[in-house]
């Protein structure tokens, strides 16, 4: 730990975020450009409807949100707006701000990827060092035969059954067993998210489980081990410390990007289990081209993944004194 | 230890469940549901189902729809028609209050619609206001707010005058765009910015206390995109005949989640989609349809060219074509064999049976011949057309469908049927539903599964969409015969001469085949069976919980 600390300290890793910092901003821009442009260029606005809005009423509206501008201007008002922070409003949810969506929504699907993050990295370790362990006996078997079907088969499968179990078991003996997110803050919605974020975590659980089981084989056989166990420390002090420490690694590395992608919602199972979170704008706005919250939603998911990668790239160095920075 | 740990697990979960039944005999408590969070409350704003869902309870027009689906009186106890049927005198009740207790007065009319057809408040669904004098020109911006034909001449007498005649302008005021606003209360939410030409801020009818309201509920509680609460408003001039205390809505966006609810007994109604209709059959649940006003149809393309293939030959125009077309399709097959849900009418007319006449339907009281298919007339019918093209054979015709799960296998089956009965090779075009917006619109097509709802309970809502001039007429088509038909219609101010006018013009559809009714939806629900005297309507609040009950269990 104490290298660690040293080598965040020193001048080079202060250096290393800037630089890489601004490689996201460069990143987040060409975000934004090619979303915007994108968009534009799909057909269908977020005015049209099934009863054509009549002319004069439609350009109001245009007036109002600023589409009767040339794509030029309205490109460089969305960027000035952006560097305030300022997302515009959405056209669907009237009056509603784009920040306001994000910063409603996100803490629920962020708190709900969290829990299914803890899930996912206790489960993936665990099982792995397991299948690890026991390689080709049964338990290996019986695992990786669940991983390949917790891989192969989409969360929201498992979700809709596990509902459907639910909503069998409250009918046959009329339990109140909650298949939906209870309403109200994040503490009193948080037993019902348990089943919620179980399913989301199934995914990553299987993917970590898999890439834990390989990177522990090789850990296993490594000579470092050899000497340990000659040295003849107890096997739980070679597992927790040598062995598991080790084999983390290239779980730290997907860790990023998974957080990101899982904190930031996932529209099925947000949707089966009508959880107010972000994911669902990811497509609905799409669907209904709500430009501005397509840009929203978009720009920050891809902040938020720049961030993450960047945390975790940091994380190594706690995890992993070998691991320095080069220039 | 296991069995430890899933009975914490259990425990917890379901001490979750606090929630309670979806009714409540002794509370008057109903559970509903709502398909999405309103986007907003604001009547003067965009119309959608789930915001005239929550609007319709919260508000009260001058008349109102009652439980028997005919139109009784709101806030306006008396009505005169003034001479020439180009106004009407409203007589204000005297009892009518808002939320806070103040008195509803013509004044909140007055400036409800003026603020709707304002170009400040840029209401999309401002047509819907067109029948008053003036909207127009002022939502155009040639007139000042102040000429809207309507004056208060006291506080509890309303005079409208109308832009043409309008028979059915006491149906319009049951329309949430015809809801009552105080002025005083909604300066006080807004902010206009300095030019006086948009809104700085716009608080009105975004939260429950901004929102003011004088309907048989008030909203108290709004949790956004998961519920909301409405109260008895206790202030509420006919509030003895109310007999819920509290309704509560969540936002469940997932139609199978929602049945998933009600069968948990957590929602006490929910409509069915295709998928859980089998499921509620499966479990013996009682169903109730009701027709909902959607009405499905063929639209031929009868523009001279087609924007994206100039070479493309337009049959659209084509009497003969489109009468073949319509006689190949087996309408009937099309409802009971490949939708199969309970409820659907066949289509016939352009004029379906959501609207009301005297007494009936206004279709079953202006009855037009069923027209049978018929494959070999059909054949016959294309072979005209093909001479007079001077075709050796026709060419593929495409048909632009939306890409969703009801529609696809429609367009399978008329793919089919068209290329069996009539040998057409027809394209599928199938594209999400804003691209086919935009193709039908721009004119990329040959022919469209086109759907249509209606705006108020009058036969205008429909037989003015194959005008010239309708925008919603994305085929083009134009006649000037039908024009004048219309255009007399909306000028005629004698009922039984206008709907004289309407037979002409579904006549008229007929004859010239301009499109294929296919057929009239209804949709499929499931409801408690305490809950009583719930409404479903095609028109305002749906569903209508304002003479809802809770019966006690176990009668």
């Amino acid at each position: 730990m104490n290298s660690a600390w040293k080598w965040i300290a020193g001048k080079s890793l202060g250096a290393y975020i800037i630089k890489r910092l601004l490689a996201g901003l460069v990143t987040v821009y060409f975000i934004v450009t090619g979303t915007f442009f994108a968009m534009h260029a799909s057909p269908g606005n977020p005015l049209s409807s099934e009863k054509k809005i009549s002319e004069a009423a439609m350009a109001n509206l245009k007036e109002k949100y600023g589409l009767d501008k040339s794509l030029g201007e309205q490109y460089v008002i969305y960027l000035k707006n952006l560097c305030r922070g300022d997302l515009g409003i959405s056209f669907v949810e009237k009056e509603t701000t784009v920040n306001s969506i994000i910063k409603d929504t996100f803490p629920v699907s962020a708190w709900l990827g969290i829990m299914a993050m803890i899930w996912a990295t206790l489960g993936g370790v665990l099982w792995g060092a397991l299948t690890a362990l026991n390689r080709n006996r049964w338990p290996d078997t019986v695992i990786m035969l669940l991983v390949i079907l917790g891989i192969s088969v989409p969360g929201f499968v498992f979700a809709s059954l596990i509902q459907m179990s639910m909503v069998n078991i409250n009918e046959a003996y009329h339990w109140q067993l909650p298949i939906i997110a209870q309403s109200g803050s994040l503490l009193s919605m948080t037993p019902s998210l348990l089943v919620p974020s179980m399913m989301l975590g199934i995914g990553t659980m299987a993917f970590m489980t898999r890439l834990m089981r390989s990177s522990m084989l090789e850990v296993i056989n490594s000579d470092y081990i050899r000497t340990a166990r000659a040295k003849g420390l107890p096997p739980l002090r070679i597992f927790l410390s040598h062995q598991l420490r080790n084999a983390v690694l290239p779980l730290i590395t997907v860790l990023g990007p998974s957080i990101a992608a899982v904190t930031t919602g996932s529209f099925v199972i947000e949707k089966i289990f009508n959880i107010p979170g972000l994911g669902k704008y990811f497509v609905s706005s799409v669907q209904q081209s709500d430009y501005t919250v397509i840009m929203g939603t978009t720009v920050f998911y891809g902040a938020f993944l720049v961030l993450m990668v960047l945390v975790v790239d940091i994380l190594y160095g706690f995890i992993d004194p070998r691991i320095r920075v080069q220039g | 230890m296991p069995r430890l740990f899933l009975l914490l697990l259990l425990s917890f979960l379901l001490s979750a469940s606090a929630e309670d039944e979806c009714v409540n005999a002794k509370e008057k408590r109903v559970t509903m549901m709502i398909s999405e969070d309103p986007p907003s409350l604001d009547t003067m704003n965009e119309v959608t189902g789930p915001g005239q869902f929550v609007q319709g309870h919260v508000f009260e027009g001058l008349m109102r729809i009652d439980k028997n689906q005919q139109l009784c009186p709101g806030v306006a106890e008396k009505h005169v028609w003034l001479p020439g049927n180009l106004g009407l005198r409203f007589t204000l009740r005297k009892d009518a209050k808002w939320s806070d207790g103040k008195a509803v007065t013509a004044h909140d009319f007055v400036f409800a619609w003026q603020q709707g057809v304002s170009p400040v408040k840029s209401n999309p669904y401002v047509f819907i206001m067109y029948y008053l004098k003036n909207a127009e020109k002022i939502n155009l911006k040639k007139l000042s707010v102040d000429e809207l034909g309507v004056k208060a001449i006291d506080d509890y007498t309303l005079e409208v005058q109308l832009e043409k005649p309008c028979p059915f302008f006491l149906n319009l005021t049951t329309f949430v765009s015809y809801m009552p606003c105080r002025q005083d209360f909604f300066t006080q939410q807004v902010v206009l910015n300095d030019d006086k030409t948009s809104y700085k801020t716009m608080k009105y009818a975004s939260e429950p206390e901004n929102l003011l309201s004088n309907g048989p509920f008030k909203l108290t509680k709004w949790e956004k995109r998961t519920r909301l609460t409405l109260e008895k408003n206790v202030n509420y001039w006919n509030r003895d005949k109310i007999r819920l205390n509290t309704i509560v809505i969540k936002v469940i966006g997932d139609q199978r989640t929602a049945f998933d609810l009600f069968r948990s007994k957590q929602l006490a109604s929910c409509t069915l989609t295709d998928e859980t209709m089998k499921k509620a059959l499966e479990t013996r649940t009682p169903l109730s349809t009701y027709a909902d006003g959607g009405f499905s149809y063929i639209e031929f393309n009868h523009r001279k060219e087609r924007p994206d293939d100039a070479t493309k030959l337009m049959l659209g125009r084509n009497d003969n074509f489109r009468k073949a077309i319509t006689l190949a399709i087996p309408t009937s097959d099309i409802v009971n064999r490949v939708i199969g849900i309970p409820g659907f009418i066949l289509g016939n007319s352009i004029i379906p049976h959501c609207i009301s006449g005297k007494k009936l339907s206004w279709p079953e009281e202006h009855p037009l011949p069923v027209l049978k298919p018929n494959a070999k007339l059909a054949r016959e019918y294309l072979e005209k057309a093909r001479l007079e093209l001077k075709l050796e054979k026709f060419p593929s015709v495409d048909l632009l469908i939306t890409d969703d799960p009801r529609t696809l296998p429609q367009g399978e089956y008329l793919q089919y049927i068209l290329a069996k009965n009539l040998g057409l090779k027809i394209n599928l075009d199938i594209q999400t539903f804003k691209h086919r917006l935009k193709k039908q619109a721009e004119g990329s097509f040959d022919m469209a599964m086109t759907n249509w709802g209606p705006d108020y309970d009058d036969p205008m809502t429909y037989a003015d969409l194959m005008t010239s001039s309708n925008e919603n007429n994305r085929g083009k088509y134009s006649s000037p015969e039908y024009d004048k038909i219309i255009a007399d219609a909306q000028n005629c101010a004698d009922p039984i001469l206008r709907n004289q006018l309407f037979e002409q013009a579904q006549k008229h559809i007929r004859d010239h085949a301009v499109i294929v009714p296919i057929f009239e939806r209804a949709t499929v629900y499931v409801a408690h069976k305490q809950l009583k005297g719930m409404t479903r309507t095609c028109l305002g609040a749906d569903p209508c919980l304002i003479h809802a009950w809770i019966e006690e269990a176990g009668k």
